[in-house]
């Protein structure tokens, strides 16, 4: 089951199971042992799930695979989380008192380390009144 | 209003802590009504992309982003 989907979602993708084998950092040769019923070690089943935006669960078909549009829904949803919780972390940072700053942010920047850093600004200028 | 290096900010190149997250440049407001830019000595290695930071911090400083309306993601482009 589970390589009936792993060759379906790499279809889906328009890539072959040795090029994803390969994107997930394993030998491209395991999707020949794949393909010959051998399964995954549990840390690929979820770097394997994780780059198809399904679980595991899903993977290995105890669960229906949702529609690939519902999928990318979700991933789009997830990552408008992820950037304003960064941004409500750097407006936060701008209005702070005693601690104000602005970041030049990179997008992948996240909400800890923005604080980590807010911490390290403050170490090094001593803060500030404004 | 043009802002002057100097006198009206000062520019700090310093050691960025490891795997920070910024583009290597931050800018805050000094007690004294002055801003400090500090800037990742590590973009000393590309000139290029160490002037456009340096411009992007003054610019900060030049439209009043400390205190003005705009939301955080028009001001840094998120």
């Amino acid at each position: 089951m589970f390589y009936d989907n792993y060759v379906r979602l790499c279809n889906e993708q328009g890539e072959g199971p040795t090029v994803v084998a390969k994107k997930v950092g394993v030998d491209k040769s395991a999707a020949s042992r794949w393909s010959k019923g051998s399964l995954p070690r549990d840390t690929t089943l979820v770097k394997i799930a994780d780059y198809f935006g399904v679980t595991v669960g899903e993977l290995m078909g105890d669960e229906q695979i949702k529609p690939e549009t519902e999928r990318v829904g979700e991933k789009e949803t997830e990552n408008a989380t992820i950037n304003s919780g960064l941004e409500a972390a750097l407006e936060a940072l701008r209005n702070q008192p005693g601690r104000r700053a602005l970041l030049s942010a990179t997008k992948n920047m996240t909400e800890a380390q923005v604080l980590r850093f807010a911490d390290w600004l403050a170490d090094v200028t001593g803060g500030n009144k404004d | 209003m043009k802002y002057i290096a100097g006198a009206d900010y000062y520019v700090h190149w310093l050691p960025f802590p490891e795997d920070n997250g910024t583009d290597g440049a931050a800018v805050v407001p000094n007690d004294d009504g002055t801003f400090s830019i500090l800037m990742d000595e590590k973009l000393l290695q590309n000139a290029k992309k160490a002037y456009t930071t340096y411009q992007h911090e003054v610019c900060h400083i030049e439209d009043d982003d400390f205190y003005n309306e705009k939301p955080i993601s028009e001001i840094e482009k998120i």
